[in-house]
């Protein structure tokens, strides 16, 4: 995995005053103020609808709303946007849908070959991120043919290939069995990058962030260390949220 | 959904030859088939003779390839009802229904021998290094990964659907439940759709696909090419 070129004390994601409205009306970001400095593991966390995953497409520009986005050192514009995605790497909840070759390899291969890289790196990168999640020897394999477990390895891998400086993940542990999300957060938590992780895994995010950004209908309601916000009994009932079991007194349970 | 992955593990001679040699062959073969004659049954048995070298050389078990074959029969219906009214002065008609029938089971066969043998990801790599478009070959990987997909959400909203609804209801009831189901389907794979472009574009994609890497062929791919050609020729000469 590449360095972080960015120093650590500079913020690697900034926005501002985010603002994003669906075709249908619906509001669904509300003047979003955030920033993530270089190296951080920041949890986004918040009920259904409230916003994470149209917050996450905004930072690959995807979704282009109202307000000041900088990924990298770069606004977030039309003009920087192949530099961005060469950068910072989004693991799409549904790993169907990033899974979208035939053979892994050639899936793995898609974002490097794309970066025009020469073939004898292409199959370096893709050696290295299939090392990386644990799928070595899984070159071959087919997508339908992965367990949900491995094709969530698998979509990290194809990211990992392109050896971004920041990783967005969108609800990375959901419909994993207990082992295949002990596994991912043991991938997860030695990656050097920068990363955001969209959950409702507060078990998840506790394991692999020091920090948690709480969203409730498209408004930033709680920004601060997790174990902090996550013990708030009042504060995660208010926004639709748990405290996990982890930090539950044994009354609480 | 295994009925779709007509691909069958195996270490064969013909498991082992490049896509791009398999795929000639057999087309190849298709094609001198449909130009044989009733008037002419040595070709045919040198194109036959030619399939039951390629079947051994894939060691295929005769039982499966016969049963995969017999998909041609429906389709063989048709000129066999036909045939009755058709005027032919050379043969009876019923020898013709038989050639037909017989020159379409063998194309079957050199078919079901092909996927057999290779990989759909070999095949579609295969044809795109033969000079098929990349737009369709890509449409194809496409079609055959989502097709298994697809079939999965089709399985679940049946299910679904039954566990509310009981048993199988009234043909006019049940046939708008089965609209709905195909408009639901639609809406799906068509957000599915976008998803998926979504996931392309953040890694780079910006309307092509990047090239495919050249492959050489090994001696006995040429080797297997040119019995082939021989064999065919031999039967178009004859």
């Amino acid at each position: 995995m590449r360095e972080s070129v960015v120093e650590q004390t500079a913020p690697h994601i900034g926005l501002h005053q985010l603002r994003f409205q669906y075709g249908d009306g619906t509001l669904a970001l509300q003047g979003i103020s955030l920033t993530v400095n270089a190296g951080e593991s920041v949890a986004l966390v918040g009920p259904n609808g409230s916003g994470k995953s149209t917050l996450l497409m905004h930072l690959v520009g995807l979704l282009q709303g109202q307000g000041e986005i900088v990924v990298a050192g770069l606004p977030v514009v039309k003009t920087h946007l192949p530099e961005i995605r060469r950068r910072v790497g989004l693991v799409f909840q549904h790993p169907d849908d990033q899974l979208f070759l035939l053979r892994l390899y050639d899936d793995v291969a898609f974002g490097p070959r794309n970066q025009g890289l020469a073939p004898d790196d292409v199959h370096a990168r893709v050696t290295e991120a299939l090392a990386r999640v644990r799928l070595d020897g899984y070159v071959d394999r087919v997508a339908h043919h992965l367990s949900t477990g491995e094709k969530k390895r698998a979509a990290l891998a194809t990211v990992l290939a392109m050896q971004p400086e920041i990783l967005l993940l969108d609800e990375p542990s959901s419909n994993l069995d207990p082992r295949s999300r002990r596994d991912l957060q043991r991938i997860l938590a030695e990656l050097p990058v920068t990363k955001i992780i969209a959950t409702h895994d507060m078990e998840f995010a506790l394991a692999l962030c020091n920090r948690a950004v709480i969203l409730d209908a498209g408004q930033v309601v709680a920004d601060g260390p997790c174990r902090a916000l996550f013990a708030d009994a009042d504060l995660m009932e208010r926004h639709g949220l748990e405290v996990p079991a982890s930090l539950c007194a044994p009354a609480c349970c | 959904m295994s009925c779709l992955e007509s691909y069958r593990e195996g270490h064969s001679f013909l498991h082992h030859r490049d896509a791009r040699v398999k795929l000639l062959v057999s087309l190849a073969l298709v094609a001198c088939l449909s130009t044989v004659g009733v008037q002419h049954p040595s070709r045919l048995a040198i194109c036959a003779a030619l399939l039951g070298v390629l079947l051994l050389l894939g060691r295929l078990s005769p039982g499966l390839v016969v049963r995969r074959s017999l998909i041609v029969l429906p389709f063989l219906l048709l000129p066999a009802l036909s045939m009755p009214f058709l005027q032919t002065t050379a043969v009876s008609p019923w020898v013709m229904v038989a050639v037909i029938a017989v020159k379409s089971w063998l194309a079957a066969v050199a078919l079901v021998a092909l996927m057999t043998t290779t990989r759909f990801e070999d095949l579609v790599d295969g044809a795109a290094r033969l000079g098929v478009p990349r737009l369709l070959t890509t449409l194809g990987s496409f079609m055959y990964r989502y097709l298994f997909v697809l079939l999965d959400e089709v399985r679940h909203m049946n299910d679904a659907r039954l566990l509310r609804s009981g048993v199988r209801g009234a043909l006019v009831p049940g046939a708008r439940i089965a609209g709905s189901l195909v408009a639901s389907l639609f809406v799906r794979t068509y957000d599915r759709a976008e998803r998926i472009h979504n996931c392309m574009v953040v890694r780079g994609f910006a309307g092509t696909m990047a090239p495919i890497a050249p492959q050489r062929c090994s001696a006995a791919d040429w080797a297997l090419l040119a019995l082939a050609l021989v064999a065919m020729l031999g039967a178009v000469l004859v």
